[in-house]
C-alpha cells in the first residue's frame, strides 16, 4: 500500500461510495467512473463541497506545525457566497470547540491510496490526519451540517481509514467523526491488529465485486442519471 | 455566482428542486447547488418516511387490504400506532392493486431532454406505479398539509409526469398521477392528472424553459416576499430574506465566545 505517483499507470479508481453500493448502481457509469474517472465525463457544478473542503484546508494550515489550532489560518472566504460564509464561521467555531484544545500537526493530505495487490487506487479525502504531541495518530472526518439520520461513522469509513492509515499509523489509531454544525461527534478506537486484517478482508472482496460490476457495464436508467458525468452515448438515453 | 460556473452541463431536475426553483430561485441556489444544510427548522419528515416504507413493505409480501397482513407488518418493525394503521387503511381505500395487472414500488425513474437546448436530465422516485384499465396509475404518498385542488398545479408533479411519460408510452398506457393523502385531516385528494400527448409537450417546453431560466441566473436573486421567506429553511441566513435571524445550528447554541474565534478577512 502506498500513495500513487505521477509515474502510474492510471489504475482503477474505486471510492468509498462505489464499496458501499455498487450493486445498486448502474453498471455503466459505475464502469466509467472506475475505469475513467469522472476527468472525462461531462462537466459537473461542483460548489457543494466548497465550505467543507476550506474548512479542512484551513483547519490543516492552522495546524501546518505542532501546537494548537492558529485561529487566524481560518481566513473569511469573502469569494463564496454569504450564505457560505455565515456556515463557515459556524463551522469554524464547531470545529475549534472540537479540537482547539489539542495539539497536533496535520499531516498533508491524502487523495488517493494505491493498493498494489488489488491493482486499484482508494479514491477520497481521508480526512485530517493528525499527530499529536504524544505521538498518537488521530484520523479526524469532518461533517459540516450532514442529516441527523446520517450516521458520522459507520463500518465501511473505519475499514477505508484502517487500510489507508496503515503507514501512517501502524501501531495505535482513533479516529474521530465530528459534524461541527450539529455538534454530534463519533470517536472509535480500533483493535489495529484484528481489524486491519479483515478490514483488507472486506475491502478486497468489495474491490472484486466493484471491478466485476463495472465489467459489467449494462446502463440501467434511474437515480444514478441524476448527476451522471457519462449520458453522452448511453443508449438508455438516446434523446 | 454566475450560473455558468455552478450548473452541470447536463442540469439535473428532481420534482424537490424544480418545487424550490418555482418558489425561489435563491431557494434552489442553496439547497440544488451549493448543498447547504438547512439553517432553520423545518417539518420534521420522519413520521413520512416511515409510512412510505411501510406501505412499500406491506405491498411487496401482501395486500394492504389485508388487515391481518398490515397488522403484522406493522408489529414486526414496532410501529403498529393508530395514527400509523389510519393512514395504512386510508390508503387502502384508494389502493388499485386488486384491479392492477402489475405493481412497483418505489421506482426511480430518469428521463434525459437533449434538444432543443438546454439539456436536462429529469430524475424522480415514485412511491407506487400500478398498471390497470390502460393506464400506468402513479402515486405519491402525502403526509402533510393539502395546498392545491389538482395535482397539476404542483411543480413537482410537472418532473414526476415528464420521467414517467415514457414508460407509459412504452407500454401503450395512458398516464395518470394521482397524490394520495393519508393524513385524516385531509378529506380530499386533490384532482388526479391525466395527462395527453400534447400536455407531455408543454411540461418538457416548461421545463426546458425553467432550465434556460437557470442558465440566465447571474445574481440567483431572492424573491424576498415574507409569506414564501418566514417558512424557508435558508430563512436566517439567506441573502435576500425578508425573515432573516440567527440560523438555528446548534454550534451557535453552544457557550464559546465567538470572540475569540472571529475570523479575519483576506487582506
Amino acid at each position: 500500500m502506498r500513495a500513487p505517483n505521477e509515474n502510474d499507470e492510471e489504475l482503477p479508481r474505486i471510492t468509498p461510495a462505489h464499496l458501499r453500493r455498487a450493486d445498486d448502481m448502474c453498471r455503466r457509469r459505475l464502469a466509467r467512473e472506475v475505469n475513467g474517472g469522472k476527468r472525462h465525463g461531462n462537466q459537473a457544478g461542483d460548489m457543494r463541497f466548497a465550505v467543507s473542503n476550506r474548512i479542512e484546508a484551513d483547519a490543516r494550515l492552522a495546524q501546518s506545525e505542532l501546537g494548537p489550532p492558529r485561529t487566524e489560518a481560518f481566513v473569511e472566504p469573502r469569494d463564496l457566497e454569504p450564505e457560505q460564509q455565515r456556515l463557515y464561521r459556524a463551522a469554524q467555531r464547531g470545529y475549534l470547540d472540537a479540537f482547539g484544545a489539542s495539539s497536533a500537526r496535520i499531516a498533508e493530505p491524502e487523495w488517493r491510496t494505491t493498493l498494489p495487490e488489488l491493482g486499484v487506487e482508494l479514491s477520497s479525502s481521508l480526512g485530517l490526519r493528525a499527530e499529536l504531541d504524544d505521538g498518537g495518530r488521530e484520523l479526524r472526518k469532518i461533517l459540516v451540517g450532514a442529516r441527523h439520520d446520517a450516521k458520522l461513522l459507520d463500518p465501511v469509513d473505519v475499514r477505508i481509514a484502517l487500510v489507508r492509515t496503515e503507514e501512517w499509523a501502524p501501531v495505535q489509531l482513533e479516529i474521530v467523526a465530528v459534524d461541527v454544525i450539529e455538534q454530534r461527534r463519533a470517536t472509535y478506537v480500533p483493535d489495529l491488529d484484528a481489524e486491519r486484517a479483515e478490514a483488507h478482508e472486506w475491502i478486497g472482496e468489495r474491490v472484486a465485486r466493484v471491478l466485476e460490476l463495472a465489467a459489467d457495464g449494462r446502463p440501467v436508467a434511474g437515480r444514478d442519471c441524476q448527476g451522471c458525468a457519462f449520458i453522452s452515448g448511453c443508449q438508455k438515453h438516446p434523446g | 455566482m454566475a450560473a455558468k460556473r455552478l450548473l452541470s452541463d447536463i442540469v439535473s431536475l428532481t420534482p424537490s428542486n424544480y418545487e424550490a426553483f418555482t418558489r425561489c430561485p435563491r431557494l434552489f441556489y442553496c439547497s440544488a447547488l451549493l448543498g447547504l444544510p438547512a439553517s432553520d427548522p423545518a417539518p420534521s419528515t420522519d413520521q413520512g418516511l416511515i409510512v412510505h416504507d411501510m406501505l412499500r413493505k406491506i405491498h411487496v409480501d401482501g395486500e394492504c387490504h389485508d388487515r391481518e397482513h398490515v397488522a403484522d407488518v406493522l408489529a414486526a418493525h414496532g410501529i403498529d400506532t393508530p395514527t400509523v394503521r389510519e393512514m395504512v387503511a386510508r390508503h387502502a381505500n384508494r389502493c388499485p392493486a386488486r384491479a392492477a395487472e402489475s405493481a412497483a414500488h418505489e421506482v426511480d425513474v430518469a428521463r434525459f431532454h437533449r434538444l432543443p437546448p438546454p439539456m436536462f436530465m429529469a430524475t424522480a422516485r415514485i412511491d407506487a406505479v400500478w398498471i390497470h384499465d390502460g393506464i400506468l396509475d402513479a402515486r405519491d404518498y402525502k403526509t402533510g398539509g393539502r395546498f392545491v385542488d389538482r395535482v397539476d398545479e404542483i411543480p413537482a408533479a410537472h418532473v414526476q409526469a415528464y420521467a414517467l411519460a415514457d414508460k407509459a408510452r412504452a407500454r401503450g398506457l395512458r398516464l395518470r398521477l394521482r397524490y394520495e393523502y393519508l393524513q385524516p385531516e385531509v378529506d380530499e385528494d386533490p384532482e388526479s392528472w391525466e395527462l395527453d400527448g400534447d400536455e407531455l409537450e408543454r411540461v418538457e417546453e416548461e421545463l426546458r424553459g425553467a432550465v434556460e431560466q437557470m442558465w440566465q441566473q447571474e445574481e440567483w436573486r431572492g424573491i424576498a416576499e415574507i409569506e414564501t421567506c418566514r417558512t424557508c429553511r435558508y430563512r436566517s441566513i439567506c441573502r435576500d430574506s425578508a425573515a432573516p435571524g440567527e440560523p438555528a445550528w446548534p454550534v451557535l447554541s453552544t457557550d464559546s465566545d465567538p470572540d475569540e474565534r472571529e475570523t479575519r478577512p483576506v487582506g
